[in-house]
Order: C-alpha cells, then sequence, then structure tokens
C-alpha cells in the first residue's frame, strides 16, 4: 500500500489543480516521477499557500478526507496504488485515481453494454439476452448504471447471479438517474460500482462522455446494442477504437446510424448479429497470458 | 499466419501506423516525413560525420505521434504516444506490453530474412540500447519485451545478448557520441551482425552511438530495430499531421518495414 501522504498529495493536487494544471497533466506527472509528494512540491512552493496552512496540513487534510470515504466503505485506488485496476493504465485516458463501492476484481473478462436511455423494446431484448449470452460464458458485465439500455445489461447480469460492475459518471455517493438508486445499491452489494469523480461530484454535462472513456479502458470489449446518431455511447465507440479495444456493433445500429457505418471499416470494429458472433471476437481479443503464449510461439525467433 | 496478422492488426492498427519510405517525403535513413529532401537533416549530416559507422539497417517499426503539450493537457495523448508511454510506466499497462511484445515477436519474424539479405548475413546476436532512465543492466523494459518475445531463449535463433551499459552519468544526450556507450560483451560482438532494439527513435543519437560503439568493437554489421519512429505534431518544418493523416492504412506487422526482401509483403507501405 502507497503510503498515507503520497495518497494524501494525490488527492491534495487533484482537488487544488496547483498552477492550473488539468487533471490530465497531473496523471502524466505523477505517473512518470511515481510520487505524488514530489509532484506537489514542484507545484506548491513551500509555506505559501492559498488556504494558508503549510504543506504537511493540506496533505494530512487531504489523507484524513480519504480515511472518511473508506470508513464509509468507499474504496479508493490511486495510480501509486496496487489496487489500482491495471487495465486502465493502458489507455490515454487513465485516469488519476478510481472510487469503488463494491468489491475490487481484476476483470480480465470484462464486456460494456452499452446503449441509449430511451431505448426501444427491442434494443431492451437485445441488451438483456447478450448480458445473459455472456453471463453464462463468464464474462463481467459492464455498463454505465443509467436508464435503458445500461439498466437492462444491469438487470440480466444480477439476475444471473454474474459480476456487474457499473461505470458512472457522479460520484459514488451520488445516484443519477434518481430512480437507478435501488439498481447501482444492488449493483455494488454483489459487483461493483465504480467511478473516476470525487465521492461527491454531481452529474455534469461532460462526466458522462468522460466516465465513457473510462468504461472502454476498463473493459476488453465494447458492445453497442442501440444509439442515437447524437450519444455517449457514440462517444464510447469512438474511444473504444482510439484505444485499440475491439467495438461491437449490433447490427440494427449500424443501419440506424451513420456514424457506425462510418466506423465499420475501422480496425477492431465488428458487426454482429447475434451471441455467437460476440463470443467469437471476444475469443480472438483474449489477452490472457496462455493467449499471448500461443500467438508467440506461432512467431518464435 | 493469417490469425496472427490479425490479431495484431486488431490490437495496435486503430491507432499505430507501419513507417514508409518515399523519396522526398519520408527521410530514407529514419522515415521521417520531410519536405521534398532524401534525409531527413539529422540523418544527412550524421551520415557524413560517421559514414561507413552507422547502423547498416535502420527498422522503425511504426510511427508513434506526439501531440503537442497544450492538445495532451486537454485530451491526452495519442494513443501511439499512449503505448511507447505506459509500457515502461512502473507498473506498466499490461495491454501495452503484450500489445509491443507481439509487434516485436512478428516484426523479428518477417523480417529476419530481408535483414539478412540486406547485409548478408542473418541476424547473429542482439542488444538494447541503454536508456537514462533505466540504466542498470536487465533494467531496461525494453529488454524484457525482447525476452518475451523470444531473444535470448537458448532454443532460438539469437540466443546471444551483447550487454551494452552508459559509459558515465546517464543524462539526455542529443547529438552522436562515440563513447556514450560500453560494450560489456565485446567477444559475442565480435564478427557478427547485431540485432540492435531500441523503443523510439527520436533523434536517433541514442541508437546510432551504440551502433558505433558496437562496430568498434568489432561487429560486422547492425540492423537498429526501433518499435517507434516518434513524430511531433509541434513540428514547425514539416506539416506532421497532416503527413500522419496521410497514413489510414493500420498497421500490418506483414507489411515491409521498409525493407522489400523476400518476406517483406511487397513494396515498402504505401501513403493511401
Amino acid at each position: 500500500m502507497t503510503n498515507r501522504a503520497e495518497r494524501g498529495a494525490l488527492i491534495a493536487l487533484l482537488e487544488d489543480r496547483p498552477a492550473g494544471a488539468t487533471w490530465r497533466q497531473l496523471t502524466d506527472d505523477v505517473a512518470e516521477c511515481g510520487s505524488a509528494l514530489a509532484v506537489y512540491n514542484r507545484y506548491v512552493e513551500p509555506d505559501l499557500f492559498d488556504s494558508g496552512d503549510t504543506a504537511t496540513e493540506r496533505i494530512e487534510r487531504a489523507a484524513a478526507e480519504i480515511d472518511g470515504w473508506e470508513a464509509q466503505g468507499i474504496g479508493v485506488h490511486t495510480l501509486l496504488d496496487d489496487t489500482f485496476p491495471p487495465q486502465l493504465r493502458d489507455v490515454l485516458h487513465m485516469p488519476p485515481v478510481v472510487f469503488t463501492r463494491g468489491t475490487l476484481a481484476r476483470d480480465e473478462r470484462a464486456v460494456a453494454i452499452v446503449g441509449s436511455r430511451q431505448a426501444s423494446s427491442e434494443g431492451l431484448t437485445i441488451a438483456d439476452r447478450l448480458a445473459t449470452g455472456l453471463a453464462g460464458h463468464g464474462f463481467t458485465i459492464v455498463s454505465g448504471g443509467a436508464a435503458g439500455i445500461d439498466s437492462a445489461a444491469h438487470q440480466a447480469a444480477l439476475r444471473e447471479g454474474t459480476r456487474t460492475v457499473a461505470v458512472i459518471g457522479t460520484g459514488v455517493r451520488k445516484y443519477y438517474p434518481p430512480e437507478n438508486r435501488d439498481l447501482h445499491d444492488r449493483i455494488a452489494e454483489t459487483g461493483m460500482v465504480l467511478s473516476q469523480f470525487m465521492p461527491d461530484a454531481p452529474p455534469t454535462k461532460t462526466s458522462f462522455p468522460m466516465r465513457n472513456a473510462v468504461m472502454s479502458g476498463y473493459v476488453t470489449a465494447t458492445v453497442i446494442v442501440e444509439a442515437g446518431e447524437r450519444s455517449g455511447t457514440r462517444i464510447q465507440a469512438r474511444n473504444a477504437v482510439e484505444h485499440g479495444r475491439p467495438v461491437l456493433l449490433v447490427d440494427s445500429v449500424v443501419r440506424a446510424n451513420t456514424w457506425a457505418q462510418a466506423m465499420q471499416a475501422k480496425p477492431g470494429v465488428h458487426i454482429v448479429t447475434n451471441l455467437a458472433d460476440v463470443l467469437a471476437i471476444l475469443e480472438k481479443a483474449d489477452d490472457s497470458d496462455d493467449a499471448l503464449r500461443r500467438l508467440l510461439d506461432s512467431v518464435a525467433p | 499466419m493469417t490469425a496472427f496478422r490479425d490479431s495484431v492488426r486488431e490490437r495496435v492498427g486503430g491507432f499505430f501506423r507501419n513507417t514508409v519510405r518515399i523519396p522526398d517525403w519520408t527521410c530514407e535513413v529514419c522515415t521521417a516525413p520531410v519536405d521534398g529532401y532524401e534525409r531527413c537533416l539529422r540523418c544527412h549530416n550524421d551520415a557524413r560525420s560517421w559514414d561507413g559507422e552507422l547502423a547498416d539497417i535502420v527498422l522503425p517499426l511504426a510511427y508513434a505521434f506526439e501531440h503537442t503539450a497544450a492538445h495532451r493537457a486537454q485530451a491526452g495523448r495519442h494513443q501511439s504516444e499512449q503505448h511507447m508511454w505506459s509500457y515502461k510506466n512502473v507498473p506498466p499497462g499490461p495491454g501495452c506490453v503484450s500489445d509491443l511484445t507481439l509487434m516485436l515477436a512478428t516484426a523479428l519474424h518477417f523480417h529476419h530474412a530481408c535483414a539478412a539479405t540486406a547485409v548478408g548475413a542473418p541476424w547473429q546476436a542482439w542488444a538494447v540500447v541503454p536508456s537514462s532512465r533505466h540504466h542498470r543492466a536487465g533494467d531496461h523494459p525494453l529488454e524484457h519485451l525482447a525476452r518475451a518475445a523470444g531473444l535470448g531463449r537458448p532454443s532460438s535463433r539469437l540466443p546471444d545478448q551483447v550487454r551494452l551499459a552508459l559509459a558515465g552519468q546517464p543524462g539526455e544526450d542529443r547529438d552522436i557520441r562515440e563513447d556514450r556507450f560500453l560494450v560489456l560483451d565485446p567477444d559475442i560482438a565480435s564478427g557478427r551482425h547485431i540485432l540492435l532494439l531500441d523503443d523510439t527513435w527520436v533523434t536517433g543519437a541514442s541508437a546510432q552511438s551504440a551502433a558505433i560503439t558496437l562496430k568498434r568493437a568489432g561487429a560486422t554489421a547492425v540492423t537498429s530495430l526501433c518499435l517507434a519512429r516518434w513524430i511531433k505534431e509541434s513540428n514547425t518544418r514539416v506539416d506532421v499531421p497532416g503527413f500522419f493523416a496521410t497514413l489510414s492504412t493500420p498497421y500490418d506487422p506483414l507489411s515491409g518495414p521498409v525493407l522489400g526482401g523476400p518476406q517483406c509483403a511487397g513494396p515498402l507501405g504505401s501513403a493511401d
């Protein structure tokens, strides 16, 4: 476990954003340097703070904040911690910290099932069937905890007793939409709710697309079940392509959207019509040690 | 083999692009975009100063595109840069490590023969360019990656490693120096064609310094294989974003990183 001052310094950096540094910059700085304290000291002149307290006090205050979150059962996983989800380190949208409610797991075989909030009954059925089928093959079902397709995917996973993870667009102490409060709590009971935002962060216009980028980074592949021409789902599809993670477009999505048609020729983008299609693609994307060994042995020098 | 090709393309094709050698458009040595010259200024000057001692073959596999600092602060890196960055972090991104391992393993497999044809002898030993950040022997993340790709295994075609070390203090160095590195295993280097691995080629000073050192230790030839040729959006002489945008074909492990020998898949890649 990373020491208390290091974790406190990271949270203090993110809250204070010294010199107007963005979270993105701070993430890079801390990852490269390997120490949030060193980065803190680089940005903040000793003994000269807006808040008037010393660096040690400021960092201690942030560390106490972490203690408070943890006392409430919230997991705090900074990029300096061993518990930080390793797959997020792969992607350009790697967050500096994630907060969780529920049980942390490696989730090496995790699939995101995402789509519209205002979903058609056909879309909801597809999401349910896909989640059920993938649950039967041992995949963690990941979605955004929102209404519509997200809820259908989570509910199917809960019903099947398989692990489900909600990557949400607010802090983990908020519920959005409010009517999904019970669903989020049930997900946290058996699976996990994960957020890249401070625990009390409210929903904002930008937080949802940011969440989609992190969700893409968390999973092996993203399945798009239903989506409009302008939707967060579309953003996740684009992020997944950027990340080099497979994007599986249900055929009706391609028929209905010009962006999906434009995307289908890109590497890693597939059109799927049934569960068998999805499983075949996931098998190819398998990044387990065994799968990698087989590939490497076929080209051993 | 097709499965392998597809697998690599699926993983990295979305953000990596093969390097290309096109007269007057990219440097014939390092594949950097140029504006109407055979070589970039750096490679041109280096060739004049160190002719015959530089690497005989330079093989950068893909371009890594670096956005401006302002872009990175807001929107993050390009994923090609993220891969080159993340694989050396502690701890690294596991997917970045496996992707780059696969890219390296394929390149070794498919370009073994063409490198031999070009130089007249196959690779006979391998080495890794030391970096100032990972300067203790065996420390370099690229060395782990090379071993994972099969190098150094007694049963492989390339069991013998020539260890290199930094001579003097680690530091940033933008110019070629013949005394920058030491060859710790001159007996292994002597009389052989060395496969010299580096992760990124920015100026080439590091890889070329190592090539010179290896040749002075008796190596008969050096192939400098880099995972990525670094290209920067902030370049003021060449329109790098424009250049990068024209490379629309996803990374193909069979497309020659530019040699065109019997096993290289035809022409040296194309710009369309």
